[in-house]
């Protein structure tokens, strides 16, 4: 069987304090100096395929520019056949529908019978490429996906549902599109894992060769961002200071929370 | 402004959700327009009747929630539906609104939290970046299929009975690609939308065993757990009890938030409450300006004289 995983490299935002968030024009905000992740649902995305085969069938495949290859050389170490760069320096930010038209061209050159892809990422928010590669392949889609097993001749999905939890015994071809997926963290591979794959190449193909553009630019105009404005947070802060846990208990008990615990 | 809701009913009742879309069709958008509710049901739904905050429904029975069977059934309704689509932001809300939106030639965008008319379209905003960020995008291709954002409005009762305009009955036999499939209900809900006392706790509690004391010292303070993203994903809370944009988005009338640092997405599902206190060992941690009052200290020794404190009534 194969076994597509798409994964977006992100910046991690968390790592930017709040004074770091400052809108530049066209609405681009600097991360460049943040240092890089998977996005945290591919992650998920990217173990469960691991946990599915070990290595025969699987390619990692992501869209951007050369600050994936690191990532793609671990996941080659972690034994994956493949890991492909689709290369394109656009701003891909709020661009799901070419994301996934490019997902979709990769496949139809490079058949698979499922792919797994995170729900979403951090930058956009968009929540759409995999439903919207599911529609471009005409392919059944499970979202929200929790687990995945091996079965005969099909799979075992569980995915979360408005009230509960739905397994289903599913045959391919598929897209399922990863949800908050418990114990899912990426393994690391070992030393010798990582000198044995040294030598593997990281596949990149030009974005442009997909004959897309056209695509692209369609999104440009009927999905366009108008403005942006940063989220703030902020409160008094009013921070409480005691000799010890005892006495900053104390103070916050009797200044802060007696009366509003007395008031529920 | 005319719009259609789309509303899954076989998977529980979207109770939370319909009450919160009631309250965001009171925006002046939608004022003196009419709205048709789209009732997917298994049979069952009379009990989701009193919950469509629109005056008019189609109620379409089917076997279960399928949603490649759903998305066929509101292709074919489309040409006698509004092309404006509100979903609600449940799974089915969020993959619906985007696989319609493509199968119509429109446009699609989850977690909305507002919009209003353009010139040249429908202006809509939304979280982006983490919830670092509001962004506004200018939708400009009909039909605009719209998720809307859990926490976009206050909730309102609805109130009146729709009317019935259509009766469609679709059961069918499971699709081929599916062999066998099973749903099996939840965990209770943590009820952490309602609470008024909640106790948050994020990887400050460092370890599965102090997570599983912070959780005691809730239960000792009569406050719900709720817990940040990476303590549900390493499985020391369960995910039920996951508090932010991906969870549940809380108004309580105090919030201890007990070892998270703040994340953006986070804040979120905390921003509503009327008092939040953070305890955190990092006194650069953001929740530390994003509190009402704080204090730098393990956040577990400090609940534990907290809950003393509580006990004695703070002798």
């Amino acid at each position: 069987m194969n076994l597509l995983v798409c994964c977006k490299i992100v910046p991690d935002l968390d790592r930017l304090s709040l004074g770091d968030w400052v809108i530049e024009g066209q609405g681009r905000i600097d991360t460049d100096y943040v240092r890089n992740m998977i996005n945290p649902f591919d992650e998920s995305a990217l173990e469960m395929a691991l946990r599915l085969s070990d290595g025969p069938g699987l390619t990692a495949l992501t869209i951007g520019g050369r600050m994936a290859d690191p990532f793609l050389k671990t996941l080659l170490a972690l034994r994956f056949e493949r890991a492909v760069r689709i290369e394109t320096p656009a701003d891909r930010r709020f661009c799901p529908d070419w994301i996934a038209a490019l997902i979709a061209a990769f496949v139809a050159r490079s058949p698979q019978d499922v792919l797994i892809l995170g729900r979403q990422s951090g930058e956009g928010d968009n929540a759409k490429t995999p439903l919207l590669v599911a529609e471009l392949l005409k392919r059944p889609c499970i979202t929200e996906v929790l687990r995945i097993e091996a079965a005969a001749e099909c799979l075992r999905v569980t995915s979360q549902v408005d009230a509960g939890l739905l397994v289903q015994a599913v045959r391919p071809p598929l897209v399922l599109s990863v949800g908050n997926a418990a114990g899912t963290a990426l393994r690391v591979p070992t030393l010798k894992q990582r000198m044995l794959s040294g030598k593997q190449r990281i596949e990149v193909i030009d974005a442009d060769s997909f004959g897309l553009e056209a695509v692209r630019a369609s999104a440009g105009q009927d999905y366009v961002l108008d403005g942006m404005t940063l989220v703030s947070h902020r409160r008094a802060g009013r921070i409480v200071a005691g000799a010890d846990a005892r006495a900053t208990a104390r103070t916050l008990y009797a200044e802060c929370l007696k009366q509003r615990l007395e008031a529920l | 402004m005319k719009y259609t809701v789309v509303m899954n009913g076989c998977t529980g009742s979207p109770c939370a959700q319909a009450l919160e879309l009631n309250g965001f069709l009171r925006q002046p958008a939608f004022q003196g327009g009419a709205g048709t509710t789209v009732l997917f049901h298994d049979g069952a739904f009379a009990a989701l009747l009193p919950l469509v905050a629109t005056e008019a429904v189609i109620l379409v029975q089917v076997t279960r929630y399928q949603p490649e069977q759903v998305l066929d059934i509101l292709e074919e309704l489309a040409p006698r539906l509004a092309d404006l689509y509100l979903f609600f932001d449940d799974p089915s809300g969020r993959e619906l609104s985007v696989r319609l939106g493509h199968r119509l030639g429109g446009t699609a965008l989850t977690g909305v939290r507002a919009l209003s008319p353009a010139a040249q379209g429908l202006r809509c905003t939304k979280a982006v970046y983490g919830s670092h960020v509001e962004a506004a995008f200018l939708l400009r291709r009909k039909p605009c299929c719209l998720a809307l954002a859990k926490g976009c409005a206050d909730p309102l009762p609805v109130t009146g009975t729709p009317r019935i305009l259509m009766t469609l009955d679709r059961r069918a036999e499971p699709p081929a690609w599916v062999e066998q499939a099973e749903t099996t209900p939840g965990p209770a809900p943590a009820g952490l939308e309602d609470a008024t006392f909640i106790l948050a706790i994020g990887m400050g509690a460092q370890t599965p065993d102090r997570a599983a004391r912070l959780a005691a010292l809730a239960d000792a303070l009569g406050a719900e757990l709720g817990a940040s993203r990476p303590v549900v994903m390493n499985a020391w809370v369960p995910m039920h009890r996951l508090v932010g944009v991906s969870g549940a988005m809380t108004r309580p009338a105090l919030c201890i938030v007990a070892g998270a640092s703040g994340s953006a997405a986070f804040m979120a599902g905390i921003q509503k409450s009327r008092f939040i206190l953070a305890l955190n060992t990092d006194d650069q941690a953001p929740i530390l300006k994003c509190c009402d009052a704080g204090a730098v200290g393990d956040c577990l020794a400090i609940l534990e004289e907290l809950v003393q404190l509580f006990k004695h009534g703070g002798a």
